[in-house]
């Protein structure tokens, strides 16, 4: 028994002893030591950086929630030296900084000295957005290749930029191109007021509302449908020589919508999916008419437009002045001492009573005195817009002055109708509403009025 | 038995002494980079003027782990570090070496000085102009937005330096506590609110050199030293009186069309008991301006007077300087 259990013993013993040393610490995962490999990637990446003949190419969308892309142009050199320039603002003059690799969580690109990357990350300017700017980041985490791409992520906000070669023609042209595109999607004085996005696919065409700020080149797309519905989207938009890039895309009808191209001829910007088509651009129609016209006859009881309140404000289209402008040189040929004023729309009570009607007078100057000419208009509301029939005229000034105020009286009473919508607070101190008239016939039209402004009779 | 022992204790040996693995020899080459990395012209310069003499690196490259990572700032524009460093010397440096030595800032000054580009703004919408850290490093921001040739504007830029200084001799030598003893109720940490209560004048009649002096005695401390840093002797008379002035000038138009109009009596009235309590304030100002004095002198063996007409006629032949360069 004794030698059994003294044999195993030694036994035991001699197997302790022989797993003793068994190390398998030294199996290594890779073939070299973290310090060799994070050596390596930063060689890596500095050497990927001055690898581009004409330098790198990136569209920073800093917030795909908030805010939209922008394009940045860069060449690094062998010194530690970047030259950029950038399409965030007007100010496209190539300058150059200090750049440096690091390490932080991972091997890093960091922008060291000032350059038009900064402005994405300057918590005073713009005011709007004090305290936080664009939200950009100064340093950019290296997360790869892919083909010939390299791909980066911010530090501080995590999101992805990526930066493509850039090309000969990309270095001359790409930021004055850029600079160009964006003024395509900011509307001109012969541009329809409406800006849209139609998709057409499958027999049938919708339209939606486009909101861009151009500020934070961000759209926020609300739509409400007939049944009660809201139709909600949002993205960013970054711009390339050809059009638009939007992140997130565009999902609409289940379709998603990315690089649209911008079509000089009919001022557009066109997608392609599968057999849908997606615009973005002005249009006649809205994409929508909401219930704002409801109001005007009832508690509205005038609209006025004067040249005095605010002429130069964007809601009056520029088209709209111009004619205004227009009316008062030609009849100043024949009176020099004529000049037009306010006009006012005037929902008068017992308007069906047949001597009273509402009427569109026209104030004018003569000399010192304020006269004005007043026609008689019949008024209704038909397919959510405001129709004014012209009658007659009311008073002398308004046979005498009518060769001249003919266009004014016109866009009135078009027939196709003038469509509503309430902008709010026309005055910052008063609590009376002001209200857009677009004609439906050509939207290059509208006008903005201050509404209860003129007591009716 | 003994031989199964022997044996058995030979073996364990042998293993013992050849089981373990061995491990690989150190190698002479290193792993890592060991290039001596290039320094810019900029980075020599400031090798000769800040780190050599005084023991002050500059830090002007970004690195996220000297700021606020909430914050959203950048460096400054390459360009503009150099001018500033030279007005840097000129004005804080030059200074403290003629009159307390050349070893003065070397002994006791931060170590590094970091330079930011933005505005640094806080949630309750001010700015911090520059901040102070155990007496090792001073953050000056706004560096890209100074405008040398702004009498102004370079003040405020000295302003901080000198107030952030302040900090670090306080944390060397701390002054008498009896000091937060002479407006002891004033303090507030809302002391950048609107309103009248928090104005310049109230703060000049309670006491205070500046609104931000209201914050607590350390900054108070601070903004008194700065003050007089910034301004000649003659400037700095006028910032103490200045409420008062303001009132004896209201006081002199009032007084003109008196008569009898009683509005303009009852008007008069309140200004004379601000003025009593404008003068109280002043008081308060020079027993704090003595204090200032006597640390200086006692603590670090400086005539701050000396010290401030140095200072203030750097800072005006810069910006004259400036101006002529056409800037």
């Amino acid at each position: 028994m004794r030698t059994i259990i003294k044999n195993v013993y030694v036994l035991c013993v001699i197997s302790i002893l022989f797993c003793a040393c068994k190390n398998d610490d030294d199996q290594e995962l890779f073939n070299e030591t973290a310090t060799k490999r994070i050596s390596e990637r930063e060689q890596e990446l500095k050497k990927l950086l001055t690898s581009s003949a004409h330098g790198w190419k990136a569209i920073y969308f800093t917030n795909p929630d908030q805010f939209g892309g922008f394009t940045l142009l860069m060449d690094f050199d062998e010194k530690g030296h970047v030259k950029m320039a950038s399409d965030i603002d007007e100010d496209i003059e190539e300058k150059t900084s200090i750049y440096d690799i690091n390490l932080g969580n991972t091997v890093k690109l960091t922008f060291s000295t000032k350059n038009h990357i900064n402005k994405l990350n300057d918590s005073y300017v713009p005011e709007v957005l004090k305290g936080t700017g664009f939200e950009g980041d100064n340093e950019f985490s290296f997360y790869g290749t892919d083909g010939d791409m390299i791909i980066f992520r911010g530090v501080k906000n995590n999101t992805e930029v990526i930066f493509e070669k850039a090309s000969e023609e990309d270095r001359t042209n790409l930021i004055t191109q850029n600079r160009e595109m964006i003024n395509n999607i900011t509307s001109r004085p012969e541009d329809p007021v409406y800006q849209v996005i139609k998709i057409t696919g499958n027999g049938k065409s919708s339209l939606y509302n486009f909101n861009y700020n151009s500020l934070m080149r961000f759209v926020k797309s609300v739509t409400p449908t007939d049944g009660n519905k809201l139709i909600e989207r949002s993205f960013g938009v970054g711009f390339t020589p050809e059009g638009l890039v939007l992140n997130p895309p565009l999902e609409i009808e289940s379709e998603e919508f990315t690089d649209f191209t911008w079509d000089k001829e009919n001022r557009k910007f066109v997608s392609r999916s599968e057999g849908f088509v997606a615009e973005i651009m002005y249009s006649n129609k809205p994409a929508y008419i909401n219930d704002d016209y409801k109001n005007i006859g009832s508690s509205v009881h005038s609209l006025a437009f004067s040249p005095g309140e605010r002429f130069d404000q964007v809601l009056n289209t520029q088209r709209f002045r111009e004619m205004y402008s227009q009316v008062n040189i030609d009849a100043q040929k024949d009176h020099p001492e004529f000049r037009l004023q306010d006009i006012v729309l005037k929902f008068n009570k017992q308007a069906d009573d047949p001597q009273n009607t509402h009427t569109l007078d026209l104030y004018f100057f003569y000399g010192q005195t304020r006269y004005f000419a007043s026609y008689a208009v019949e008024f209704k509301k038909e397919d959510k817009k405001l129709k004014f029939k012209y009658l007659n005229e009311v008073n002398g000034n308004a046979s005498d002055f009518k060769e001249y105020l003919m266009p004014l009286i016109n866009f009135f009473t078009n027939p196709e109708g003038l469509i509503v919508n309430n902008e709010g607070r026309f005055w910052p101190q008063y609590t009376n509403p002001g209200y857009t008239l677009t004609s439906a016939e050509d939207a290059t039209l509208r006008v903005h009025c201050a509404s209860n402004f003129y007591n009716n009779n | 038995m003994k031989q199964i022992f022997k044996y058995t204790s030979i073996l364990s040996l042998i293993i013992l002494f050849g089981g373990c693995t061995k491990e690989d020899a150190i190698s002479s080459e290193s792993v890592l980079d060991t290039e001596k990395p290039q320094l810019s012209e900029l980075d020599v310069w400031i090798r000769e003027h800040f780190v050599a003499p005084y023991n002050i690196d500059v830090l002007y490259k970004w690195d996220d782990n000297q700021v606020d990572l909430n914050k959203y700032l950048y460096p400054p524009t390459l360009e503009n570090v150099r001018p500033l460093l030279e007005v840097v010397l000129e004005v804080w440096m030059e200074p403290y070496n003629e009159i307390a030595g050349k070893d003065f800032i070397k002994n006791i000054s931060p170590r590094q000085l970091i330079l930011v580009g933005g505005y640094n703004v806080n949630e309750s919408g001010t700015i911090t102009l520059g901040f102070a850290e155990q007496g090792l490093k001073i953050a000056l921001f706004n560096v890209d937005q100074l405008d040398l040739s702004d009498l102004e504007d370079t003040q405020q830029y000295f302003h901080t330096i000198q107030h952030e200084y302040c900090h670090i001799l306080n944390q060397t030598k701390p002054y008498d506590p009896t000091y937060a003893k002479i407006t002891p109720s004033g303090y507030t940490s809302q002391w950048f609110g609107n309103g009248n209560s928090y104005s310049l004048r109230t703060a000049l009649k309670k006491g205070y050199i500046s609104r931000y002096a209201r914050a607590n005695d350390f900054e108070d401390f601070a903004e008194m030293v700065s003050a007089m840093l910034i301004m000649s002797r003659e400037e700095f008379d006028n910032q103490v009186n200045l409420l008062v002035n303001a009132i004896h000038k209201q006081l002199e138009e009032l007084e003109e069309d008196a008569d009898d109009n009683a509005s303009v009596q009852s008007d008069i009235n309140d200004l004379k008991i601000e003025l009593e309590e404008a003068k109280k304030g002043v008081a308060l100002l020079r027993k704090k301006e003595a204090f200032v004095v006597d640390y200086f002198k006692s603590e670090w063996d400086i005539d701050i007077y000396e010290l401030q007409q140095k200072t203030t006629t750097a800072m005006k032949e810069i910006v004259t300087n400036h101006k002529t360069a056409g800037k």
